[in-house]
């Protein structure tokens, strides 16, 4: 796509936003909507400008909760996928209790995490790194399995050894897969994140939401609820950058 | 056959991690009261039937209505996407945005405007499988292979048949797969819905770890995944009765 | 059954489908163990022949991995060799031969149907095999495409001369080809013929024309419809 072509198109979308802004504020301005349903965007601006630093603040620890947990749910799950496609039997044994753990809503778990691991970090990485988890096992094994038949067969009619069939055919033929899995993670330990915070802490974007509520303090809740939807959105942005740098050839969607 | 053989395995391992478990914990007992053997859960589950059946109903409730209307409203959304074109465009920008406003943020704000109560559960619940819904159905509902509408235009099929006849078929198995997420999704959006309300799954797992009452969080854990499970594997089974033509029936997961 | 392929001969296997020539061809590439009987390559059971890298395969997927340009990918039976006195300069070299020089640091995708199954060749070519499988390398092809490729095969052995054995479907490219054309039936498979190719070579598009040729394709057509024939209960 000519640069000419995106910039207009992301003009169009700018200028659609904007319009959809004013049309808000008139909205709201007009009907004398009460704040606490919905506040003005020029009143949300403000709240965000005279709080910035609670507000970055607390994006700076979300977005560190959630990177953590993202890395470590990832390296896990990974690793795993990898113990599995080499041992049929670790996987008939192992996949049917991660799908178990799977299977319990993560908001059921905190509770349970907040009262084994206590208030704090540790809890809200754990839950990042809980839902990270599953998709990059489950990439990680759809991806190692993906080579053809008749790519493992002239992988074995050269003679390589596991290791090169695995560096030069499976870990590549994984990535797309697992890249996939990323788009999904990265947004989704933001919110596990932050759904942790309700429970397990005191500050955080999470909190800040439940707590700017609570005080009536809509246009702040307003701003952070922005934020929230911000960071889930550039989590998912990076993901997808980092996949059109590394994935550099056409692959078929499933 | 393979499945059968699949089903025995996860059985396999499902049992002995709770036979394990039990015996850890008969032998270090009341050693780690967080951590409550499984005849305990069991037990608690009878002890504590009423609660969390009275919370159980509620959230059930919201689940069902969420699913439903966030399907529907799903559905709705997809088919306008495929028989007017202009408007995926415009709106499909639209549509992921809303999507990406955290539903964590969103809960607190269903809140304040509906106040505690059943609405503001549903509506997340609702939301949390209307996404799903809408990139499925949109998905399937142009699954329908080009051959086939050639077919139907060759034998001159109205609209409206075409849509019965191909269309819809085709877009079951798509629509089933979004129900089959959606369905434990929905159980989630209510349960986090009722977090900060006063009744319902959600708040039942809150007060009980405030209160320290471990044997009813567990219980009420084990009860909460059961149904998000049941609601999944109900729709799993939906698709092999009724879908038993596709590969994806057919094949494993 | 019992038969062989002697060096620098080509000889080609048809038969109808179910047949068992592609196991056939699986077999002598170690990529199946046979129940019974002997498989000797150069001398040597498959499973040695194979870690001796004496033969080189061709799929009729060409298998190109998408993450590694053409040069890399001919080179890749290189990499698994690890060097010691062998020619790192082949894998560009052979892709001169197929015509594919200019094409070395294009991208897989990038490439037809008929290139693709050449850097295929180059790279089954590249460790300089006793013996060519192929296994209907050209099924995925149009018949115009096809025999491009039947008259680039030949042009290409001829620079390589090896044994080569083929699997195809096709008689005319099996008769185009081969100096032996072997008519397997099914139910249990076996040789039910054998036909010499009486062609001179070099052959080219000409001879796609020549009485010989059609006369030979007519042969091995009736023997394969008596093969069939006979195994009809």
């Amino acid at each position: 796509m000519s640069v000419a072509r995106v910039l207009a198109g992301t003009l169009r979308e700018a200028g659609a936003v904007l319009g959809l802004l004013v049309l808000w504020q008139l909205v709201t301005m007009l009907l004398a909507v009460p704040v606490f349903l919905l506040p003005q965007p020029i009143v949300i601006a403000q709240a965000f400008a005279s709080n910035v630093d609670p507000i970055a603040r607390a994006l700076l620890l979300t977005a560190a909760e959630a990177v953590l947990g993202f890395i470590g749910g990832n390296v896990l799950g990974l690793l795993l996928a990898f113990v599995f496609v080499r041992s049929s039997l670790m996987a008939r044994l192992g996949l049917p209790l991660a799908i178990g753990l799977r299977s319990v809503p993560l908001i059921a778990l905190t509770p349970l995490l907040t009262i084994i691991f206590g208030f704090g970090l540790t809890t809200i990485v754990l839950m990042a790194i809980l839902i990270s988890f599953f998709p990059a096992l489950v990439a990680g094994i759809t991806g190692l399995r993906a080579p053809t038949p008749e790519a493992l067969a002239l992988m074995r009619a050269l003679d390589a050894p596991e290791s090169l069939v695995y560096r030069r055919l499976r870990i590549p033929a994984a990535l797309p897969y697992i890249f996939a899995a990323f788009k999904i993670s990265a947004p989704a330990s933001v919110l596990a994140a932050m759904v942790a915070e309700w429970t397990a802490a005191n500050s955080g974007l999470g909190y800040l939401i439940l707590d700017a509520g609570g005080r009536y303090r809509f246009p702040l809740m307003w701003a952070a609820i922005v934020a929230a939807t911000a960071l889930a959105v550039l989590a998912f942005v990076v993901a997808a950058a980092a996949e059109r740098r590394v994935i550099r050839w056409p692959v078929e969607t499933a | 056959m393979k499945e059968r053989r699949d089903w025995v395995w996860s059985v396999i391992a499902i049992a002995a991690v709770v036979l394990l478990w039990e015996l850890a914990e008969r032998l270090v007992a009341a050693r780690f009261p967080i951590v409550p053997a499984p005849s305990a859960i069991a037990a608690a589950i009878f002890r504590f039937a009423t609660p969390i059946w009275l919370n159980l109903q509620l959230t059930l409730v919201e689940s069902v209505i969420g699913l439903v209307a966030g399907s529907v409203l799903g559905v709705a959304l997809a088919m306008l996407f495929v028989a007017v074109p202009r408007a995926e465009r415009s709106l499909y920008n639209l549509v992921i945005t809303v999507h990406s406003i955290p539903l964590v943020a969103v809960a607190p704000l269903l809140l304040i405007w509906f106040g505690v109560g059943i609405t503001a559960p549903t509506i997340v619940a609702g939301l949390a499988c209307f996404f799903p819904m809408a990139v499925n159905a949109t998905r399937g509902l142009r699954a329908a292979s080009s051959s086939a509408l050639d077919l139907m235009r060759a034998l001159d099929a109205t609209p409206w048949q075409t849509f019965v006849r191909v269309r819809l078929p085709a877009s079951l198995p798509y629509l089933i797969t979004a129900l089959k997420l959606g369905a434990p999704a929905a159980v989630l959006g209510a349960t986090v819905g009722e977090w900060l309300g006063t009744a319902g799954i959600g708040y039942l797992l809150f007060s009980s770890m405030v209160n320290f009452q471990i044997e009813l969080l567990w219980a009420t854990m084990v009860i909460a995944t059961a149904v998000a499970l049941a609601g999944y594997l109900l729709f799993v089974s939906f698709e092999r009765v009724f879908l038993g033509w596709t590969p994806a029936a057919r094949g494993p997961q | 059954m019992s038969f062989d392929v002697r060096d620098r001969e080509f000889v080609a296997l048809v038969g109808p489908s179910g047949c068992g020539k592609s196991t056939l061809l699986r077999l002598v590439a170690d990529l199946d163990v046979p129940t019974s009987g002997v498989i000797a390559v150069g001398g040597e059971p498959p499973a040695s022949a194979r870690r001796h890298r004496l033969f080189g395969v061709v799929f009729q997927d060409p298998v190109l991995l998408p993450w590694l340009d053409v040069l890399a990918n001919v080179s890749l039976p290189l990499e698994v060799a690890r060097g010691d006195a062998l020619d790192q300069a082949a894998p560009a070299a052979l892709l001169d031969l197929v015509g594919l020089g200019r094409f070395a640091h294009a991208r897989t995708w990038q490439l037809s149907g008929g290139m693709r199954q050449r850097a295929a060749i180059a790279r089954a070519l590249v460790l300089r095999p006793r013996i060519l499988l192929l296994d209907e390398p050209f099924g995925a092809l149009d018949e115009i495409t096809r025999q491009r490729m039947n008259v680039e095969l030949l042009r290409i052995w001829s620079q390589r001369p090896t044994a080569a054995l083929m699997v195809t479907h096709s008689i005319g490219e099996a008769v185009f080809l081969a100096d032996r054309v072997l008519v397997m039936s099914p139910q249990p498979g076996r040789i039910a013929a054998e036909e010499v190719v009486p062609l001179p070579r070099p052959r080219t598009f000409e001879t796609l024309a020549s009485p010989d040729f059609l006369g030979c394709v007519s042969r091995v057509t009736k023997l394969l419809l008596t093969a069939v024939e006979e195994r009809r209960p």
